[in-house]
């Protein structure tokens, strides 16, 4: 039986050697790999000359001497009262960590509300393709490639402009603080999540689909029954992972003044208080290992 | 709603489908009686099972009609229970059973229904009827085969439709739950005309009354299960040669658990294909 099940992948990937008699047809495939392969690596090379890779330029003795200078000053960190809780707690280092995972959280929530109706609009199997269309007017699978369409540049757009640009947005309309962090880091992620929701839904099983269909059940009531079940598990754990993205581009929405942990990174960074630095960065490096450790809790609880 | 519609007959008259310009069906005409118990057999890419979703309104045909007691036939009155690889995994029995009269309900209530579920007695009343009461808790990706196609029988069931279509409910199934699986369909079967695709032969002119062998989207022959010859099932088989079903005799294919495994295969990816 999972023969079956992986068989619409199979069938779209694997092209001709999954046919039924393709003896002939393995060197040809074999040769395609190797130019893939070599295409592949010409890209690779390309992408490096116009990045600037000079692998020289790390073991130069300036640069060593740089980096080990930076080492020996951020050590020991510094780990004061002052710094790490302030003088009303809300100025600390402690309550940007914590001011972090709340941006982190409530962006993610915010994240998902955005992302489950774009996502609907945006996957082919709800708004114009499959087995839900089989006897519908043409008219009809016309204006469901429209939504789609004008849907999933919406998604585009939102996930092509990063966290940090949506942040200084944002910054720039409602003020410095927090809120422009979960903000920024709703729109944003609402473009990534509604991309992969979408694909996801358009992944499903359509025959499954069908079976739900073909009780009478209204095109509404056949994505809630025979399609969504079978992407809950996918999206939960989607979406778990992307909340572990959004801590760590939470860490650096302070540098627009957007809230959180960030705002001491480029504040030490530009005093050259390397020993605040080095105890924001064991901070940063805390919240991730946190929230690494949350979520895969998560995800066992999920099963 | 079966005794409004009984004495009622499906008819398929001049029916064609094509798909992507290829003809799946070319002018099938039949009749079917209300009570009749029927089974289709033919090698694999006849269009059986496209035979079976234009009956059930799932596709509409290019050309010809299907007709239920003279009106087109429409979703309510006839019911198609798709394998049981159909069913959603990570949802209860109970929960797939009763997704299969969903467009009973309202629009808001089809909405909530995955969260609350309301009235859950005549889906619970089919498990009973199938043998799986005391599976209507469990998630569907943790029953066997077997099971899973019982399952989607009741989900079929579940709408009281005088029509029962069965797509290849022995499928992926072993020997003994194949005879198995039949019974519980003639169990929970009240008078509706039941219409199945088997792979297997033998089983379908030993249970079923009626026989229709379909190859190439063409009806060969429509007999009585007693007078389908070998040599019928010979040429049946012999016009989808190209695959390893066809060339097998007709004397094996009388045997009960002949069918190769690899033909279920097949049989997927093509569905999967006419939505690619």
């Amino acid at each position: 039986m999972p023969e079956e099940r992986t068989g619409s992948s199979a069938e779209a990937g694997l092209g001709p050697s999954v046919a039924g008699d393709e003896y002939e047809t393995e060197p040809l495939a074999s040769k395609r790999r190797l130019t893939t392969l070599l295409a592949g690596c010409l890209v690779l090379l390309v992408a490096a000359w116009i990045a600037e890779v000079d692998p020289m330029a790390l073991a130069s003795p300036g640069a060593r001497e740089q980096m080990l200078a930076f080492v020996a000053e951020g050590l020991p960190p510094d780990t004061s009262r002052d710094y790490l809780l302030g003088r009303t707690v809300r100025d600390g280092l402690l309550w940007a960590v914590v001011e972090t995972l709340a941006i982190s959280v409530v962006g993610t929530v915010l994240a998902v509300a955005l992302a489950v109706p774009l996502a609907v609009t945006s996957a082919a199997t709800v708004t114009h393709r499959g087995p839900l269309y089989a006897n519908a007017s043409p008219a009809r699978i016309a204006a469901g490639k429209g939504v789609y369409r004008v849907s999933r540049t919406v998604l585009s757009f939102l996930r092509s402009v990063p966290g940090i640009v949506w942040g200084f947005l944002f910054v720039t309309a409602i003020g410095l603080g927090p809120f422009a962090g979960v903000l920024a880091l709703a729109v944003h992620n609402a473009g990534v999540l509604g991309k992969l929701y979408a694909d996801f839904l358009e992944d499903t099983n359509p025959m499954t689909t069908e079976a739900v269909a073909a009780g009478g059940a209204t095109r509404l009531q056949a994505v809630c029954h025979g399609m969504v079940p079978q992407v809950t598990a996918t999206v939960a754990s989607y979406t778990l992972y992307r909340w572990e993205c959004t801590i760590r581009s939470a860490t650096i929405l302070g540098f627009v003044g957007a809230g959180g942990i960030g705002y001491y990174l480029v504040v030490t960074i530009q005093r050259l208080q390397y020993q605040k630095l080095l105890t924001a960065i064991a901070a940063v490096f805390g919240l991730v290992v946190l929230s690494d450790w949350l979520a895969s809790r998560f995800r066992t609880r999920l099963g | 709603m079966a005794e409004s519609t009984a004495g009622r007959e499906l008819v398929f008259d001049g029916v064609s489908k094509r798909f992507d310009g290829e003809a799946a069906l070319s002018d099938v005409s039949m009749r079917f009686a209300p009570g009749e118990r029927v089974a289709v057999v033919g090698p694999s890419g006849a269009g059986k099972t496209t035979l079976l979703r234009l009956a059930s309104g799932a596709l509409t045909p290019d050309e010809g009609a299907i007709t239920l007691g003279g009106a087109p036939v429409s979703g309510a009155d006839v019911t198609l229970a798709y394998q049981g690889e159909t069913l959603v995994d990570r949802r209860t029995a109970l929960a797939n059973v009763l997704s299969g009269r969903v467009g009973d309900c309202s629009w808001l209530r089809g909405f909530l229904e995955p969260l609350v579920p309301r009235d859950p007695e005549p889906g619970l009343e089919l498990l009973d009827a199938v043998g799986l009461a005391g599976k209507a808790d469990a998630r569907a990706a943790t029953l066997s085969a077997g099971e899973r196609q019982r399952v989607a029988f009741a989900r079929a069931l579940v709408r009281d439709a005088p029509v029962v279509l069965a797509d290849e409910p022995t499928a992926n199934l072993d020997p003994s739950s194949r005879a198995n699986v039949v019974d519980v369909l003639d169990g929970v079967l009240d008078g509706e005309l039941l219409v199945t695709v088997l792979h297997e032969v033998g089983l379908a002119l030993e249970r079923f009354e009626r026989i229709v062998g379909l190859a190439d989207g063409r009806v060969r022959f429509d007999e009585p299960a007693a007078e389908v010859t070998d040599g019928m099932l010979d040429d049946l088989f012999a016009a989808g040669a190209s695959t390893p079903d066809g060339r097998r005799s007709a004397a094996g294919r009388r045997q009960h658990g002949a069918a190769k495994p690899t033909e279920d295969g097949e049989e997927s990816r093509t569905q999967v294909r006419w939505y690619a």
